[in-house]
């Protein structure tokens, strides 16, 4: 087993599943972090899933992808994805994805 | 509960006959009858005759006739009955009371104690007569038998006629466990009710009487009387009684059978039909058999534990002479001047004989000459460090010897382990050393060849450069496994020699000589080529010199060959995956080894790992070489160069070179004066991403010829994506269009998801330019825009992907901005300079590590000059990792 380059947390915020993701989000650990969010929500199948990148020192194209499908897996089941960029290097990335039109983006979580 | 052993001695009651007991008290009470009736006769005689008691005296014969009986009892009886009669008569005869007739009665008396006296004597004659009949019949009972069981019954068969009417005999069993061995009486018709007897109430050994208690306590007991008391204090309940009284015992006595202070069991004798009590002599007599049956029982215990010991001892004699025999170590043992005196037959083989006899029968001198012993080094150890001439001199378990054991003038080898152990006799010197050789090549081998194989494949897999790393091995087999190794591989149908190893450099010289001016050829019958050829190997376990003269011709060649001291040979061939690559030559020399069937299997382990390194390095070669083709066909081979323009391009791809990466650029003309430049990643390496950068590449020249929008550009590629793929791998591209005719040279780009373009103005100011636009293949409604710069002469566009910024990420992450002012300080003549600077910048990390994603730069300036056309063309430069 490859050693992950990537962290996560998870706990429960106002009936959402908030993932705090930390490291590098990359061709390395990104399917891992697929399969870790899909056992976190099964069974459990919360409304909304907060994808927190404020601690990611950096995000690829794998990354992205995985923002993506998880997105477009909560879509289909009538739930939803936020993700929080942070104003970091995936803050950047995002921008220059343009994805913040499809996908929900937030800088911070202080709400 | 044993049951009690009812079978009869043969012979034991014959129909009508009767023991001596009853025998004897019947003649006794015969003779009194005899001496009574005769002294009646005698005294009725004299009263007919009148003769005034003359035949009185002649009275006194009844007495001694009743003597004769041996009853002293019935004597006296008859001695009073003569002397009344005596009496009597004289009264009849009126001759009473005188001087004659009381001197004739008086006789009578007289006569009468000597025939007491006699009867005495002839009583005690009897019983020591019965006594010596009854201890000669226990004697030779007990030497006829060794069946403590049929002992028993035949004593009790001896007793019921001799000296009781009931005979009982009890062993004593495991613990406290009593056996019924015997009941007899000698009377069959009787014997029933003491079988019924003891079958339903077995002997109970916490009882207060009788035969129990004598075993318990180890006391006779005498029972002169045995009344309903006695019996009710035996049985168990009433039914117990009843069978007891059936026995009609009148009189009884109980003798422990003890020997040496140990109660072995009780016989019990008992008088019934017979009548008469039994008394001390009675007791006394039991208590001779009881003795005697003791010691024969003991005596035939000893037998029966010393017989058994022997056998066990034979048969582990037998056993462990059987066991050494098999067991493959080889035994012997040797005395303190080292003759052998025995040798298993693993050892007769060892040392080469053809047998015991043959070996014990030579002088250990001679035996020790024909083979050497070598230690872990190769040095010859002397016969006295051996571990048997150490246990001869006294020291105990001396440590054990490994080391390598070789006949002489055999050639074979072997690993042996040697241990010995002294014995010892009574006052402490060794009079033996036990020496066991075991066998451990196998073992030895097999880690020694684990060690080496591991080793081995390290070196391996260590490069894919195989010529080096093949040599490297053949270095590592010397002298391990072999003197000389040598590999040769087979390339185009050619057999290329890659190296030859020996610990002496002197040497490989020679046979490098030897290599070079004889190659092996693909045609040579053995050696090489031929295991090449067959897939088979070669083992020659000893090389004559006489094969060696006859199969090679040159002199000068045999004479190089000889000088190398070959003398066995193991060529292996290479094979993996089901192809012939090469083979592996082992070589035996001046160490003096030689190689067998048990060296097959190393060595052909170790081939099949050079080969399959070979067959690695080129499989790998073979991808690399697919990847680059694939790589190479997805970017322009020449980058065309616009008249006004200048165009440069760095690619540099990331990971191993075998894997195909996802950036892409290219240029092309879309109309008279206008240009098409685009950068783009494809998420992912490897074939899909390889796919889908062509598709990328393919749709975007396509649809450039018919639309000039950039941002519809791309969304056709977009919609080109949704529609052709379902992995959902999505790509960012910059599509810029450049219009550098007659006026105004303008750029219109769009983004899809990917970075945005820098400019480099030619008076130095720098920026980054545009809108973001949403990533390609994700979403049927991308948000995309077209922005559109005027440019002057000098001005340069730089596009890149996002590889550069993130080459030693997150590490190091400078912002576009940032690398394109540190590059626009200079004062760049050309776009080749501002592309290669920009990935020297990114690339010369002081770390030295590869950059983490590819890399690609595509640099478009406008000429200060003008457009005139011209100019060098720039050539792409496409840069595969280190």
């Amino acid at each position: 087993m490859a050693c992950l380059s990537v962290g996560l947390d998870t706990r429960e915020r106002e009936g959402a599943l908030h993932v705090e993701l930390s490291g590098e989000l990359d061709i390395s650990s990104a399917a891992a972090v697929e399969s870790r969010l899909l056992e976190l929500e099964d069974g459990n199948a919360p409304e909304r899933v907060i994808l927190d990148l404020r601690a990611v020192s950096f995000l690829d194209s794998t990354g992205l992808s995985l923002l993506i499908n998880v997105d477009r897996r909560l879509r289909s089941e009538g739930r939803r994805l936020t993700v929080v960029s942070g104003t970091g290097a995936p803050h950047r990335i995002l921008e220059i994805s343009g994805l913040g039109s499809h996908i929900e983006i937030v800088e911070d979580l202080d709400s | 509960m044993q049951p009690v052993r009812w079978a009869l001695p043969t012979g034991f009651l014959q129909p009508g006959e009767e023991p001596a007991r009853l025998t004897r008290g019947r003649r006794g009470i015969l003779w009194l009858m005899a001496g009574v009736g005769s002294a009646t006769a005698i005294a009725g005689l004299d009263v007919a005759l009148g003769s005034r008691v003359r035949l009185v005296a002649f009275l006194v014969v009844a007495p001694l006739i009743a003597a004769v009986g041996g009853r002293p009892r019935g004597t006296a009886l008859a001695t009073l009955y003569t002397t009344l009669l005596a009496l009597v008569l004289g009264w009849e005869n009126h001759f009473f009371g005188t001087k004659d007739h009381l001197l004739r009665v008086g006789v009578i008396p007289a006569g009468g104690l000597i025939a007491v006296w006699i009867a005495l004597a002839r009583g005690r004659e009897l019983a020591a007569r019965r006594r010596y009949r009854v201890i000669a019949g226990v004697g030779e009972i007990a030497q006829r038998s060794l069946d403590p069981e049929v002992m028993a019954i035949e004593v009790a068969r001896l007793a019921s006629f001799e000296l009781a009417d009931w005979c009982f005999v009890f062993l004593r069993g495991e613990g406290d466990r009593i056996r019924q061995v015997a009941a007899v009486h000698w009377s069959p018709g009787r014997q029933q009710a003491a079988w019924d007897l003891l079958a339903r109430y077995p002997l109970d050994p916490a009882r207060d009487e009788g035969p129990a208690a004598v075993i318990r306590d180890g006391r006779p007991r005498l029972y002169p009387e045995v009344g309903d008391d006695v019996l009710r204090a035996l049985a168990a309940d009433e039914e117990n009684l009843r069978l007891l009284r059936e026995l009609r015992m009148r009189s009884a006595m109980v003798v422990p059978i003890a020997t040496r202070g140990r109660t072995l069991g009780a016989i019990a004798f008992a008088t019934a039909e017979s009548g008469g009590p039994l008394d001390e002599a009675d007791l006394e007599l039991g208590e001779e058999i009881a003795a005697r049956m003791a010691v024969a029982l003991e005596n035939a215990r000893l037998y029966i534990q010393l017989s058994a010991a022997e056998s066990r001892l034979r048969a582990s004699r037998d056993e462990l002479q059987a066991i050494l025999d098999g067991v493959a170590d080889a035994v012997t043992a040797q005395r303190p001047d080292g003759e052998l005196v025995y040798a298993n037959d693993a050892a007769v083989r060892t040392l080469g004989f053809s047998s015991v006899d043959e070996l014990l029968a030579t002088p250990v001198s001679e035996v020790t000459a024909r083979f050497e012993f070598l230690d872990e080094d190769g040095n010859r150890v002397p016969i006295e460090a051996l571990p048997g001439r150490r246990a001869l001199s006294g020291e105990r378990s001396p440590e054990p010897l490994l080391g390598r054991f070789r006949r002489r003038g055999d050639p074979t080898e072997n690993w042996v382990r040697v241990k010995a152990e002294p014995v010892f006799d009574e006052r402490g010197d060794p009079v033996l050393a036990i020496n066991v050789m075991e066998d451990v090549t196998e073992v030895h081998q097999a880690s020694e060849g684990e060690r080496f194989l591991a080793e081995a494949s390290a070196i391996l897999a260590s490069s894919l450069d195989h010529r080096t790393t093949l040599s490297n091995v053949a270095r590592l087999a010397v002298p391990r496994i072999a003197d000389w190794c040598a590999v040769d591989i087979l390339e185009d149908g050619k057999i290329r020699h890659v190296v030859v190893a020996h610990s002496d450099p002197g040497k490989v010289e020679l046979a490098v000589d030897l290599q070079r001016r004889w190659p092996v050829d693909i045609s040579d019958l053995t050696g090489v080529a031929n295991v090449l050829r067959t897939g088979e190997p070669e083992l020659y376990p000893e090389i004559p010199d006489e094969l060696l003269a006859e199969a090679i011709e040159e002199p000068e060649r045999l004479e190089i060959i000889r000088s190398l001291g070959m003398r066995s040979v193991l060529i292996v061939p290479m094979a993996a995956r089901g192809r012939m690559l090469g083979a592996v030559t082992l070589v035996n020399a001046e160490s003096g080894r030689s190689f067998g069937e048990r060296d097959l299997p190393l060595a052909r382990d170790l081939a099949n790992r050079c080969a399959l390194a070979v067959d690695n390095a080129r499989l790998y070669g073979e991808r690399t070489h697919i990847a680059r083709t694939l790589q190479e066909s997805l970017l322009p081979p020449e980058l065309p160069q616009p008249p006004g323009l200048e165009i440069a391009a760095r690619f540099r791809a990331a990971g191993e070179a075998y894997e195909v990466g996802g950036d892409f650029y290219d240029v092309f003309k879309t109309a008279p004066g206008e240009w098409a430049a685009v950068i783009g990643d494809v998420c992912g390496k490897g074939p899909e991403a390889a796919a889908l950068t062509a598709l990328a590449r393919y749709t975007l020249r396509a649809t450039a010829m018919r639309e000039k929008s950039p941002s519809r550009i791309l969304a056709t590629l977009n919609e080109a994506m949704l529609h052709q793929r379902t992995d959902r791998r999505f790509c960012t591209v910059l599509y810029a269009h450049i219009e550098a005719g007659d006026g105004e040279p303008r750029l219109r780009f769009a983004s899809g998801g990917h970075p945005l373009p820098l400019v480099l103005r030619s008076g130095g100011a720098v920026a980054e330019t545009g809108t973001p636009g949403t990533l390609l293949g994700v979403v049927p409604d991308p948000d995309l825009s077209d922005e559109t710069l005027v440019l002057r002469p000098g001005d340069s566009i730089v596009l890149y992907t996002d590889g550069l910024t993130d080459a030693a990420a997150p590490r190091v992450m400078p912002e576009p901005m940032e690398l394109a002012a540190r590059v626009h300080e200079h004062d760049y003549e050309s776009a080749d300079e501002i592309a290669e600077h920009l990935l020297e910048d990114a690339v010369g990390d002081p770390s030295g590590r590869q950059p983490r994603d590819d890399i690609a730069i595509l640099v478009v300036r406008f000429r200060p000059g003008g457009t005139e056309e011209g100019a060098a063309r720039a050539s792409t430069v496409a840069m595969g990792a280190a």
